[in-house]
């Protein structure tokens, strides 16, 4: 009865596997629906991004999404010679779309089959993804999950982790037996083995991520979790002998050889890379479990309720515009995440001097701008000695008007040395006199005022109309 | 419970590095090491929270590429549409449109909440924002009819008509970008959230992807803000009636 059972669920299993490869029949079948598809073959198409990806995923961690969609562009505008670029640009789209299943209305492939059970022929659902995304860092990647490498494989559900083990003795063998184009070829394979153990993991960490708020997952994971570990440890010690056995052919090879050998030891340090990393993850995200499953991640209101479609967007677009706005307000701060508050610097100061004054528009009725009042004093470039000179030179001004040009013309004669901090500091200083909207630095004459003169200002560095400046008596109350 | 110097300035790294929306774990391995510290020492945890709260922030996901903050609306970290579009002479009509677009995009992502559950990077256009937008538009039309009630007071009109009303893309054939036109507020709403890492444009093509922080900003805090302030104005208002 054992025996018949194992069978009976080896046929669904394979069942299972086979239905892995109907999404790409399903694009195929319904190709007529779409218009300029029919003289495409999308099963080429889809199983060329297939290969894309996992090439990519050799190389590195995975595809760039632009890259493929041009990539497979180029492919389907051999099969279908019309000069209209667009279109092929879309069709590959659509397929990468498709692939990931971005169009469907749930996150996985799903085709109905049968399943037996003691009380007969009771309905089941295959469900898979065959492509996903994935971020690194700042970059998006397409992957292949272990099922879209499966297909490519050929193979119906096999054992990843014995495969790696059975592939890599066989590897052994070849490499000491002198077969080393046979052996170049399991190596690669190897490699492909060692990727789809990685993504089978990462399947495994992101579901008990999703877990973790839901089930009872600890035993599971931590488990296997456990046996991974197990598993990439004996890896690595293998590869190790690999290793040590290459170096030893490399020395003996013929020199017609040693391409061949090079190639193979580089297949294998890629693989034993890649199984260092996995196993600093692993550690890694055993250590994370074991926190998150004595206390879960208390982000706020974790669990996703909320349609933003049609309970938030649309609502929101019937409310009265005023209150519209306030909630969009509130939304955009909380969307767009912190950001430090800026020191002012005197550039981002002399930025905000010369902007045009802001009006209040006239079609706004509820604006109040609120001027942003800063400190000034911290945080400028010029130094203590700078402002004394500065003071000197404005100290030398009376109740008789002296023209800008003059003073920057002594202020440069007096401290040739301290250019362009002086001049600099001067013409703010000249800029704020002439149109005082802010506190004035403690070191400003209180009674200064600047106003245009009728003549250019004759400078080097800077342009304009020349100013007048002078003291003005306090006014007495 | 006492911290220790050494843990409070480790705490203050790790909120000065996830400050910074472009700052990822693979950049420094500092930052990895204290987002790994943050996810399994749960001392080092409640002291980053308690820093973190008392900016009056959240921490809204702490995933392997780093820390996620959200700021809450009057936190000195805020940034807000104010900030945003200050050195523009914007008035209340575009900033409406601006943050309508926003969440247009948000919705346009993640129209569900089973979309929010899901890691996908589905690319969006303007083109495919400025539809969503306008096919709400159009049936909103279809139930509210096409005469806006008589009201003198501008603030007082329904959101969508402002939308409505607006012209795609701007008539006029200078080179700035219109205030106003929707196609324009789009793309710079799509610039801004790249700019604060919440979407990536795509090499050579005119679409955005989203990236996890969008989800995670969406999923911890930002969409039941917005759903809660909603059922309160209308709780509000079923009340005046």
């Amino acid at each position: 009865m054992d025996e018949m059972s194992d069978r009976v669920d080896l046929t669904l299993q394979r069942v299972r596997t086979l239905l892995h490869t109907a999404p790409l029949h399903e694009l195929e079948a319904n190709k007529a629906h779409r218009e300029g598809w029919d003289r495409l073959d999308t099963r080429y198409l889809q199983l060329r991004a297939f290969e894309l990806v996992l090439e990519k995923m050799s190389e590195g961690e995975g595809a760039d999404r632009s890259t493929l969609v041009s990539e497979l562009a180029r492919l389907a505008g051999g099969m279908d010679p019309s000069p209209d670029l667009d279109h092929q640009h879309q069709v590959a789209q659509q397929v990468v779309a498709w692939l990931l299943n971005e169009t469907g209305s749930s996150p996985t492939f799903q085709d109905e089959h049968l399943v037996p059970s003691a009380s007969g022929w009771r309905r089941g659902v295959s469900d898979v993804k065959l492509m996903r995304e994935d971020q690194r860092g700042d970059e998006i990647l397409v992957k292949l999950t272990p099922a879209g490498i499966n297909i490519l494989l050929g193979a119906l559900a096999i054992d990843v982790a014995d495969e790696q083990r059975a592939r890599e003795r066989l590897l052994d063998e070849e490499i000491r037996r002198g077969r080393y184009d046979r052996a170049l070829v399991l190596a690669t394979q190897a490699r492909i083995l060692s990727i789809q153990y990685e993504e089978e993991l990462a399947e495994v960490v992101r579901m008990a991520r999703v877990d973790v708020r839901r089930l009872d997952w600890a035993n599971r994971v931590a488990q296997r979790m456990k046996e991974a570990l197990d598993h990439v440890a004996d890896r690595l010690h293998t590869e190790s002998e690999i290793t040590a056995h290459l170096l030893v052919a490399r020395e003996e090879a013929a020199p017609e050889q040693t391409a061949t050998l090079d190639e193979l030891a580089r297949v294998l340090e890629d693989c034993t890379r890649r199984h260092l990393r996995l196993e600093g993850r692993l550690m890694e995200s055993s250590e994370v479990f074991l926190v998150e499953q004595e206390h879960i991640f208390h982000g706020p209101g974790s669990i996703a309720t909320v349609n933003f479609g049609n309970e938030v967007l649309d609502p929101l677009l019937t409310l009265p515009a005023s209150h519209a706005l306030s909630i969009c307000e509130g939304f955009f701060i909380l969307l767009t995440g912190p950001e430090s508050p800026q020191m002012l610097d005197l550039h981002h100061l002399l930025d905000d001097l010369f902007a045009p004054r802001r009006e209040i528009s006239d079609e706004d009725p509820l604006v109040i701008e609120e001027p942003d009042l800063v400190d000034a004093e911290p945080e400028t470039v010029f130094s203590r000695d700078d402002i004394e000179r500065v003071q000197a030179v404005l100290g030398s001004i009376t109740e008789t008007p002296v023209l800008f040009s003059d003073l920057l013309t002594d202020a440069r004669h007096r401290y040739p040395s301290d250019e362009p901090a002086v001049s600099e500091l001067l013409r703010f200083a000249a800029l704020w006199a002439c149109a005082p909207d802010q506190e004035a630095p403690r070191w400003m004459p209180r009674d200064l005022v600047a106003m245009p003169s009728d003549s250019r200002l004759q400078d080097p560095r800077f342009g304009g109309d020349d100013l007048l400046l002078c003291r003005v008596a306090e006014e007495v109350e | 419970v006492k911290v220790d110097d050494s843990t409070a300035g480790d705490a203050a790294q790790l909120i000065h590095y996830a400050l910074d929306p472009k700052m990822f774990t693979d950049r420094s391995e500092e930052y990895r090491a204290l987002t790994q510290r943050y996810r399994t020492d749960l001392g080092f945890q409640g002291t980053v929270d308690a820093i973190v709260h008392g900016f009056r922030m959240e921490v809204v996901d702490a995933n392997e590429w780093g820390l996620v903050l959200s700021a809450r609306p009057g936190s000195m970290f805020g940034f807000s549409m104010a900030d945003w579009r200050r050195r523009h002479n914007v008035g209340y009509e575009s900033r409406l449109l601006h943050g309508l677009a926003i969440a247009a995009i948000a919705a346009c992502y993640y129209p569900t909440a089973r979309t929010l559950e899901e890691d996908q990077h589905r690319p969006l256009s303007v083109d495919h924002v400025e539809t969503f937008l306008r096919n709400a538009c159009d049936e909103l039309r279809k139930r509210h009819g096409d005469d806006p009630p008589a009201s003198e007071q501008p603030e007082y009109e329904q959101a969508w008509r402002v939308v409505a009303r607006q012209k795609s893309v701007t008539s006029s054939t200078g080179i700035r970008a219109s205030e106003k036109a929707t196609r324009d507020v789009i793309r710079r709403c799509f610039e801004l959230l790249a700019d604060r890492g919440l979407v990536k444009k795509m090499k050579g093509q005119e679409s955005w992807q989203p990236l996890q922080r969008f989800r995670a900003s969406m999923l911890g805090i930002a969409s039941h803000y917005a759903y809660e302030e909603l059922a309160a104005i209308q709780a509000k208002e079923s009340e005046d009636v």
